[in-house]
């Protein structure tokens, strides 16, 4: 058998914390600057969502929000769920949180996508273009934030899950 | 995954120790327990010349742009690197070293040792299965593709972009890894 992971508790909650903290300035702050001949333009995640949507694009502003608000608010919802009834040997559903667990690993990847839409945006938008798109601050945290939940979820050990249960059918 | 060896596996989400059961090409086995995938039956003449169709896709996808933008005239092309390149000249190191790892480094390790486990002899080897399991989850290509449709339709309204020649190799490189991984029954 494998080992466990050490103090998965522990560390999943020190991550879990820390991306809670980081995911106010994540959609505080701008996370992107731009610029054109006759002024500049401040945006948010949430008014990069509100921009796709009323340009008409309204599936891909869904697909966003989706990706960039709602994922890791509930990942980060669903890890401390998932951590707290495990400390408090919890022997409800084990298979449902188990899957719940899954589906967390599986989803937290897609809110990487506004970074990504950031660097081809920057990448792309330069002097020549006749207006210049640089990445903010908001940036910043909201990449820690996602990497911080991923290692929250890898840091958790969902083993823990049916240890509870061990002990209760004895 | 050492399955002529052992006469039980273990799940590796919940310790069930269970007997493992033969599978036909394609079907997958779950565990009793937790639900968890425990393994897939592999097609091993198919995953290598999936692997090897992924990695030229790659290097495509490294080579030539992957957007391209016009004003007036004026052209501008991004490519993969480039892309990362811009986020680093804007003063965002940590971000660039992010995109460059999430969508370069780590899905060329997790590729490169998915190709490595089709040798015979490193069918099982533990490290390389390690380095797979630890690869994964950090390699993003198919979320950085749906960054570019994003990116695409922001900037219709302001100038002519137009998907390039990486865009497509991306593309295809998810697609063929996905069929690389189901066919290696990892």
């Amino acid at each position: 058998m494998k080992a466990r992971k050490p103090h998965s508790l522990s560390r999943t909650w020190a991550f879990l914390v820390a991306a809670a903290i980081l995911y106010i300035p994540a959609n505080v702050l701008p996370v992107m600057h731009t610029e054109w001949f006759s002024g500049s333009q401040d945006d948010t995640i949430l008014s990069g969502v509100v921009y796709l949507w009323s340009s008409g694009s309204w599936p891909l502003a869904l697909v966003v929000f989706v990706a960039s608000i709602s994922v890791p608010l509930l990942k980060m919802a669903a890890l401390a769920f998932l951590a707290a009834s495990v400390q408090l040997r919890s022997t409800w559903q084990p298979r449902q949180r188990a899957r719940l667990y899954r589906i967390v690993e599986l989803i937290g990847r897609w809110s990487m996508l506004d970074i990504y839409v950031t660097a081809i945006l920057v990448a792309l938008v330069q002097a020549k273009a006749l207006a210049t798109i640089h990445a903010g601050p908001g940036a910043l945290a909201f990449a820690a934030v996602v990497v911080l939940t991923m290692l929250a979820a890898m840091s958790f050990d969902p083993r823990l899950i049916w240890d509870a249960q061990r002990h209760g059918s004895r | 995954m050492s399955l002529k060896r052992a006469a039980l596996l273990d799940c590796p989400e919940c310790d069930l120790l269970q007997r493992p059961v033969a599978l036909a090409a394609g079907q997958s086995a779950l565990c009793s327990r937790c639900g968890a995938a425990l393994y897939r039956a592999p097609q091993p003449h198919r995953a290598l010349p999936f692997m090897l169709a992924a990695f030229s896709a790659f290097a495509v996808a490294i080579a030539f742009p992957i957007v391209g933008l016009e004003v007036q005239g004026n052209l501008v092309q991004a490519t993969l690197l480039g892309a990362a390149r811009g986020l680093y000249d804007d003063g965002m190191a940590p971000l660039a070293a992010l995109v460059v790892a999430t969508t370069l480094v780590f899905p060329l390790v997790a590729l490169t040792s998915m190709a490595l486990l089709q040798h015979p002899r490193l069918r099982h080897a533990p490290a390389l299965l390690h380095t797979l399991r630890a690869a994964q989850p950090w390699s993003m290509l198919e979320v950085f593709v749906l960054g570019l449709l994003v990116a695409l339709a922001k900037l219709a309204h302001m100038a002519t972009v137009t998907p390039d020649i990486g865009a497509w190799a991306l593309g295809a490189l998810v697609l063929l890894w996905a069929a690389a991984y189901r066919a290696a029954g990892l």
